[in-house]
């Protein structure tokens, strides 16, 4: 949360990822404290390969599930790429437990049969099924069809179990864990990582069940969005940064599981709360039917996507299309705080009609020391101003003269960010100015 | 929100380190 622009710490990152490394391979460890009898090679590293992966799902949930601890140094949405990345290696090493064993000693397969032990053969299969299920449903969630929400219980779900499971299975299988206190160790540290999930589904949203919002207005934008405006209803609010998101969930119980999330576009430090959402799917359409007055609860801040609060530095920002939300919570900020800091924003959209927030940046660019680039895709006739996409050479013409101790901000659809960074880049800006936010993590 | 260039970095060391749990599980296997 307090991440400072520039300022990004190499150590942080290396030592998270040495926690990683450590977190994977405690099981391992665990089993070598008591010098596990040696089965042959194949057998151990069957062995060695379920291990890994128990602890491969204790790094899953510290990954997963936002916890504000961890996310700060990465970012939510690397932390979440880095999740499904993992998950797929985690369910591949796992799945090579098995078949490394069968393939070394395939009376081993007897596990699989109910008719010799019906309990194991039960755990076994239902782990493996687990399995296939948490992946194929994240890795094809929209093809499938399942909606976020129903996405999000599954994946809660299948988590639970298969991390239950499989310290069942590990506590049974007996070969390399075999002394009361390794066992005790297995269970205390497999039991953390049901900890942070619980934390995440079931403490989290209780612990802010005294801190409802109410919806006090729902406003239609141009580019077919909607701002949604909340009150705090017994409580102070939220304290946030310019640029920082949070977690909607627009129901009756904070323990909903819809969630979504949305940069805070409105003035830091207001009471009130505003999102801006460009109707992109189910829970986007369905913005324009809440009716004032509504329950709302809300997770966060979240995000280090923020200026750096050194005043003298001027900001060079990229938005496209719904992208401009958190810069406008930037500008509205700047405004309410008589700020003269120099702004340039590059501003992309389809159609002059799309343009959210039009008339208000308009005003903007009165009252602040602000610049507006608007570039249209396909512009009115006679447009004086820019037109198609942003690309080199427009940035070329827009961009401050290097050397300058600019923060760059980028936060737009994935193609505008990818042609962006790379122009930056090329350009010899210190990528430790580059700030960039991708909205599209789930 | 995201550094990309050092995100590409830090991934590339925790494929590293993805590899270092593998050679801990030959290691496992082999000793």
């Amino acid at each position: 949360m307090n991440h400072r622009p520039g300022r990004y710490r190499w150590r942080t990152a290396f030592a998270w990822l040495a926690i990683l490394f450590l977190v994977a391979s405690l099981p391992i460890g665990i089993a070598l404290a008591d010098a596990p009898p040696r089965r042959g090679f194949w057998l151990d590293l069957s062995a060695g390969l379920g291990l890994l992966g128990l602890g491969l799902l204790v790094v899953q949930a510290l990954t997963s599930g936002r916890q504000n601890w961890v996310a700060p140094d990465f970012g939510a949405d690397n932390l979440l790429h880095f999740h499904r990345r993992l998950g797929l290696l985690a369910s591949l090493l796992i799945l090579a437990h098995p078949i490394v064993m069968f393939t070394a000693d395939p009376s081993y397969l007897r596990v699989l049969d109910p008719r010799d032990g019906w309990m194991a053969a039960a755990v076994l299969w239902t782990l493996v099924g687990s399995l296939f299920a948490i992946l194929v449903s994240s890795f094809w969630r929209k093809a499938l069809g399942l909606s976020y929400e129903l996405w999000r219980l599954l994946h809660g779900g299948l988590a639970l179990l298969i991390m239950a499971l499989a310290v069942g299975h590990a506590l049974a299988a007996d070969h390399s864990l075999h002394a009361v206190p390794q066992r005790i160790a297995l269970i205390v540290w497999m039991g953390l990582a049901i900890a942070l999930i619980v934390n995440t589904r079931l403490y989290r949203p209780w612990s802010n069940r005294h801190r409802p919002w109410q919806v006090e207005s729902v406003k239609p934008e141009r580019g077919d969005a909607w701002t949604l405006t909340l009150r705090p209803i017994g409580h102070d609010g939220l304290r946030f940064e310019p640029g920082q998101y949070a977690w909607f969930t627009l129901a009756d119980s904070p323990f909903a599981m819809q969630q979504h999330p949305f940069s805070l576009a409105g003035t830091a430090r207001s009471a009130h709360l505003s999102f801006t959402a460009a109707v992109v799917g189910d829970f986007t359409a369905a913005l324009a039917k809440v009716k004032p007055g509504a329950r709302a609860w809300v997770e966060g801040p979240m995000g280090s996507f923020i200026p750096d609060p050194d005043r003298s530095i001027p900001l060079f920002m990229v938005a496209g299309g719904i992208g401009i939300t958190p810069m406008m919570s930037m500008l509205r900020t700047f405004h309410a705080q008589g700020s003269r800091r120099k702004v340039d924003l590059v501003y992309a959209n389809n159609e002059l009609g799309d343009v959210t927030f039009l008339e208000e940046l308009e005003i903007l660019e009165q009252e602040l020391n602000l610049r507006v680039i608007h570039v249209l895709r396909e512009p009115p006739a006679g447009w004086p101003g820019e037109s198609g996409l942003v690309d080199e050479n427009l940035l070329d013409r827009c961009l401050p003269p290097p050397g300058q101790p600019t923060q760059y901000m980028v936060c737009g659809p994935e193609p505008l960010m990818d042609t962006v960074e790379a122009a930056l880049r090329d350009r010899g800006v210190d990528w430790r100015r580059v700030y960039s936010e991708r909205f599209e993590v789930i | 929100m995201k550094h990309r260039r050092l995100y590409k970095n830090v991934h590339r060391v925790a494929e590293a380190l993805v590899l270092g749990l593998l050679i801990a599980v030959l290691l496992f296997a082999l000793r």
